[in-house]
């Protein structure tokens, strides 16, 4: 017996049964395209905000712009200009970027969120004084730290004698990364916080009982049990590193030397500040690649790992 | 009588509520047209802020007060932004349809707001008033004409004047200089004795602002040598001799010490912020900085200014001739109330009020309103308006300026600290800027 004739033989409140589809595979159909109508909305929503502009972004990426207007179709043009030596040097200054700021700032969030789980006095003090970077906007912590580390000025003056460190090109790049670290850890110790709460205590014990050092209990317990947050997190924080604007923008503006121009920096000035929205949409379109490919990479080798 | 709910309809409900709400915020999109009581209001959007220290910002607030007061007709509201961000966000919200009604547009910037369609003209609205106030315009109100239309109204003038904080001069025994070249000697004087703790002459050479700071140097010290940024036709002609020299001008300073690499994190803010600090002894920096500047702690008569000195002895250097507009915001549907507003913001009162707070007067005949002859900075507002009448040097500002003057002072960074040479560094970026406007 179908569903469908179950359904229309429960009661007498059922409606009659012209009002079913004749082939009997109404209700049949309407579970299997029910949750679709219900995610339609959202989808309709994610579509309009995300896939429409990413849409957008890839037709302006392929013309020659005037203010913010097409003006003619240049096919690759835009990209060969993205993509020649100085576009080059901005995708390598991007990848020194996020890739130093992974490496510092995700064992510096782990590393504070182990020291955060240990039941020690005035723990609820160091977690607000330690995840306080975190309410702090990116305009903000980059005018903070331009003062700090002004030359002349600056209470760190001291420490980097008269022309400070942003007046150099690594200088500013270290500087960049420090600030970026000191902005983002707050969200990789919470993370990593959350996950080690989740670690069952008797996995741990037990694997000092088998003769497991805090060390290696740590790298062969607790590490692969958080292994997914720690995916997560590098996705995240790989995402957000590649599309900085603010941050870069405030703090060194790109340069001195153009040391600190990134690829996410010369996206915004191209569109917003020189108007040329077609090269702007092109740096766009690459940093979207680059998102997805890294995006891609990580959930493989994740992936990989969860099946071995 | 009761209503079925099956899945079918709760889907439809709901689909239908979504679309409501949102053709509701969509609507809700729109420009604030009306009060519902006949009352227009208009949005300004400036890089002023009421609510700070600047008195520029207290002025701009007497006045929009005074003109919500004067009528009933329209009410104005102020909204600040940052000016290194102003022109991006009133062109952005240009061409999704909404915007300022009214908008405060640094002239250099304006061709970039005409080319990215935030503006309209105004001729219509200002010929029979520019026909009985356009004589009294001290201002070339000319450079505010796009293709032979008028864009913004000029409302303050600017020059860019040589200052000096009298007291670190006196305190390492250096006079203040008369020429370029003893500039550059006082500024190296200043910092050796200092320690390096104090840059004897600072010149920003940060790209950030849009390397804004370089080029209010750069511009007239090539106009002293003869030459000019841009050429009558539009194009990039710095690439000079008079461009050569202005850059190797710049770049002694560097090689004197009177300024390191520090200048290489410091915009025209940076500059400023450090003759308040008083880690800058010398600049050259524009008029409407001064009376916010005074007003730091420590500085008040300490700094002075005086026309930028020449090349040669008893000469000065021309001053770049630009300032703050007023245009009507292209998508506005109150031109009439926008007129008026900028009116009465061109009246004699409106600029006697930015004239106590430092600002250089449009107007030649508000310089002669008790309000501003007797006011204590009388003397200096005078001596400005000679400086602008005389050495003032109207430049071509196109709508790729910010472009250009960012690539220029990246350039600049390379032939002052890093040993590129001046012509090649010079023209690499003429020829590309020339190459993209063919």
């Amino acid at each position: 017996m179908s569903a469908a004739s179950t359904v229309v033989q429960a009661g007498p409140e059922q409606p009659p049964p012209a009002a079913a589809p004749r082939d009997g595979r109404g209700p049949a159909r309407r579970r299997r395209f029910g949750p679709v109508a219900l995610y339609l909305p959202a989808l309709v929503l994610v579509a309009l905000v995300s896939v429409f502009p990413i849409g957008y972004a890839l037709r302006l990426s392929v013309y020659r712009t005037r203010a913010l207007r097409t003006v003619e179709f240049i096919g690759w043009d835009n990209f060969a200009t993205v993509l020649g030596p100085a576009g080059w040097a901005d995708i390598a200054r991007t990848f020194v970027y996020v890739a130093v700021s992974l490496l510092l700032a995700v064992p510096l969030g782990l590393g504070l969120a182990v020291l955060l789980n240990k039941q020690i006095r005035f723990v609820r003090l160091f977690r607000v004084v330690i995840l306080l970077p975190w309410v702090v906007s990116q305009t903000v912590a980059a005018l903070l730290w331009k003062w700090l580390l002004n030359g002349q000025y600056g209470p760190l003056h001291g420490v980097f004698g008269g022309e400070g460190p942003l007046a150099s090109t690594w200088g500013s790049m270290a500087s960049l990364i420090v600030v970026n670290v000191w902005l983002s850890y707050p969200l990789a110790t919470i993370l990593c916080l959350a996950a080690l709460q989740t670690v069952p205590a008797e996995q741990i014990e037990a694997s000092r009982v088998d003769g497991c050092t805090p060390r290696q209990s740590f790298f062969l317990v607790v590490v692969p049990a958080i292994r997914s947050t720690l995916l997560i997190l590098v996705i995240m924080l790989t995402l957000l590193y590649f599309n900085m604007v603010t941050l870069v923008y405030t703090l060194t503006g790109g340069g001195p030397f153009s040391g600190t121009q990134v690829l996410s920096l010369n996206a915004f000035l191209q569109s917003f500040q020189f108007f040329k929205i077609g090269i702007g949409a092109a740096y766009s379109v690459v940093l979207f690649v680059l998102n997805i490919v890294f995006g891609v990479a990580y959930i493989r080798v994740l992936k990989g790992k969860n099946d071995a | 009588m009761s209503i079925r709910l099956d899945r079918r309809r709760l889907l439809m409900l709901g689909a239908a509520t979504i679309a409501a709400a949102g053709t509701a915020s969509l609507a809700g999109c729109g420009s604030d047209d009306d009060s519902g009581d006949g009352v227009a209001n208009l949005q300004l959007w400036t890089f002023l802020d009421p609510t700070g220290t600047d008195p520029r910002g207290k002025a701009l607030q007497e006045i929009v007060d005074g003109f919500n007061g004067s009528q009933s007709a329209a009410k104005v509201t102020v909204t600040s932004i940052n000016y290194a961000k102003i022109d991006g966000e009133v062109i952005r919200a240009a061409n999704t349809g909404g915007g300022p009604d009214i908008v405060n547009i640094y002239l250099p910037q304006l061709a970039q707001h005409v080319e990215g369609g935030s503006v309209q003209p105004i001729d219509k609205f200002a010929k029979d008033w520019l026909a009985q106030v356009g004589s009294d315009y001290l201002f070339p109100v000319d450079s505010a004409k796009i293709d032979g239309e008028l864009m913004a109204l000029p409302w303050e003038s600017r020059v860019w004047l040589f200052w000096y904080r009298k007291d670190i001069l006196d305190k390492y025994g250096v006079t203040p200089p008369t020429t370029i070249e003893e500039a550059v000697a006082a500024g190296a004087a200043v910092r050796k004795a200092s320690g390096d703790k104090v840059t004897g002459f600072a010149i920003g050479l940060s790209e950030q602002s849009l390397g804004a700071d370089f080029m209010e140097k750069f511009d007239p010290l090539t106009a002293g040598y003869g030459g000019t940024v841009i050429g009558a036709d539009g194009k990039a002609a710095f690439a000079s001799d008079a461009g050569a020299q202005a850059m190797a001008m710049i770049k002694k300073f560097a090689d004197a010490g009177a300024f390191g690499r520090e200048v290489l994190t410091m915009g025209a803010d940076e500059v400023v912020n450090g003759v308040k600090a008083g880690t800058v002894a010398m600049a050259v920096a524009g008029s409407f900085r001064v009376a916010a500047t005074r007003s730091a702690d420590g500085v008040g008569d300490n700094l002075v200014t005086t026309p930028v000195p020449g090349v040669t002895a008893g000469r000065r250097l021309p001053t770049a001739v630009a300032g703050q507009t007023l245009a009507m915001g292209a998508n506005t549907e109150h031109p009439e109330q926008v007129w008026a507003f900028m009116q009465y913001y061109l009246s004699a009162e409106s600029q006697a009020k930015f004239a106590a707070a430092g600002v250089l007067p449009v107007l030649r005949s508000v310089y002669d309103q008790p309000a501003v002859a007797q006011a204590s900075n009388a003397k200096e507002l005078l001596d400005w308006r000679d400086y602008l009448a005389t050495d003032g040097k109207v430049s071509v500002y196109p709508a790729d300026y910010s472009e250009l003057s960012t690539n220029l002072v990246k350039a600049a960074q390379k032939m002052v600290f890093d040993g590129t040479a001046i012509p090649a560094g010079l023209t690499e970026v003429q020829n590309q800027y020339n190459q993209n406007r063919k």
